[in-house]
């Protein structure tokens, strides 16, 4: 177990696992940060929400990211949630992605960490075994620490 | 007559004797190069270093690759504990045996890789390398980190250096340098193969075959017909 941080962002990530903290410039949002997770090898080229790297995730593979949005969205419309929600298997639809890819399954939960607004959007490789898969994630965000 | 052939023959033994010094003096002068570039850049194997080896001298459960990236990102590799096998590469930015593999990394975007490892090129910290030159150098296909502690957690002794990283059992399959990329590829390719077996792969393997079986019935992810029990 590695801990990863960096902008103000921290996790645990079990042995075995590829994780990421960056930013990057965007067009709508100006500065955005984001961390990802998996626990397989990423791939080199990737967009914030996972495309380019979840069409070829395995079966059991999970993919999470947590991308940050600016801060005036804390605590106000979607972002209204305070704190890390639960993350449960229940949560999890086959046309929660952006790109649907067969068998895939994805959640996505919005909230605020003090005046910090985050989208936390995961992927499970498959829908039928989620119920071994989201309690990967669950482990691994129950670590999840924002400065 | 006499005289003269023994002034040139005497001539032209002084000239063999300048040639022959002349010679040595450059070999001096390239070992010295080559000494130098491996105390200020962690050189690689001159043309005398131990041919590579291909295991471990004590093999070890070894970590994660951490660091940062040339575009400052954070990152964590999985190494031990992964599905898949990796060949770290540790490499530099100032050494010349590098250059080669920097080149060969760059070329080809689909490296045929033993064991069909991830690779993995690990250099030092950004204090300690060039990162505009690692940036001309990096190839785009494959991971680049910048991270002193791997050095020093897998024990490299010079760059170019490669370490061979068995994932599901997180053990180091083999260690050393090489001069290039076919010796690296001749060195491991008898030696490793890809991660197989009933564990995790296997359990995939039903999974996705159970979900292509239902698609191909017409039964998608949601479908109620999943679901008798709930529904009653």
């Amino acid at each position: 177990m590695e801990r990863l941080a960096g902008l103000g962002l921290g996790v645990d990530l079990p042995d075995g696992w590829d994780g990421r903290i960056y930013r990057r410039a965007n067009e709508l949002a100006g500065e955005r940060r984001a961390l990802h997770a998996a626990n397989f090898a990423m791939p080199q080229a990737w967009g914030d929400y996972g495309s380019g790297v979840t069409e070829g995730m395995d079966a059991d593979g999970v993919f999470v990211t947590l991308v940050e949005f600016s801060p005036e969205n804390a605590n106000t419309g979607l972002f209204r949630h305070q704190g890390m929600p639960a993350i449960t298997a229940d949560a999890f639809v086959p046309g929660g992605m952006p790109k649907a890819v067969p068998g895939q399954a994805g959640a996505q939960f919005f909230f605020s960490v003090g005046e910090r607004a985050f989208c936390l959007f995961v992927v499970v490789g498959s829908y039928a075994a989620r119920a071994d898969l989201v309690p990967q994630v669950e482990a691994v965000m129950r670590t999840l620490s924002v400065d | 007559m006499i005289v003269v052939v023994v002034v040139l023959t005497v001539v032209i033994a002084v000239l063999g004797l300048l040639v022959c010094g002349l010679l040595r003096s450059h070999a001096e002068i390239l070992r010295a190069l080559r000494q130098l570039e491996s105390g200020t850049a962690g050189a690689g194997p001159g043309p005398g270093a131990p041919p590579p080896a291909a295991s471990a001298p004590a093999p070890a459960r070894v970590a994660d690759v951490m660091g940062t990236t040339l575009t400052d990102e954070v990152v964590k590799v999985g190494v031990a504990g992964a599905r898949h096998n990796t060949l770290l590469a540790f490499l530099s930015s100032g050494c010349l045996t590098c250059q080669e593999f920097w080149d060969t990394f760059a070329r080809k975007a689909r490296l045929r890789v033993p064991g069909d490892a991830r690779l993995v090129i690990v250099t030092k910290d950004a204090s300690e390398e060039s990162p505009s030159r690692l940036r001309e150098l990096a190839p785009r296909s494959h991971p680049v980190v910048m991270s002193s502690a791997a050095w020093e957690a897998y024990g490299v002794p010079v760059a170019p250096y490669f370490v061979y990283v068995d994932g599901p059992s997180g053990q180091v399959r083999g260690r050393g340098a090489a001069q290039d990329w076919d010796q690296v590829v001749d060195l491991w390719s008898k030696a490793v193969s890809p991660p197989a077996g009933p564990g995790r792969r296997g359990r995939r393997d039903r999974h996705a075959r159970a979900d292509g079986e239902l698609l191909n019935a017409g039964i998608a992810p949601g479908d109620a017909r999943l679901y008798p029990e709930e529904e009653r």
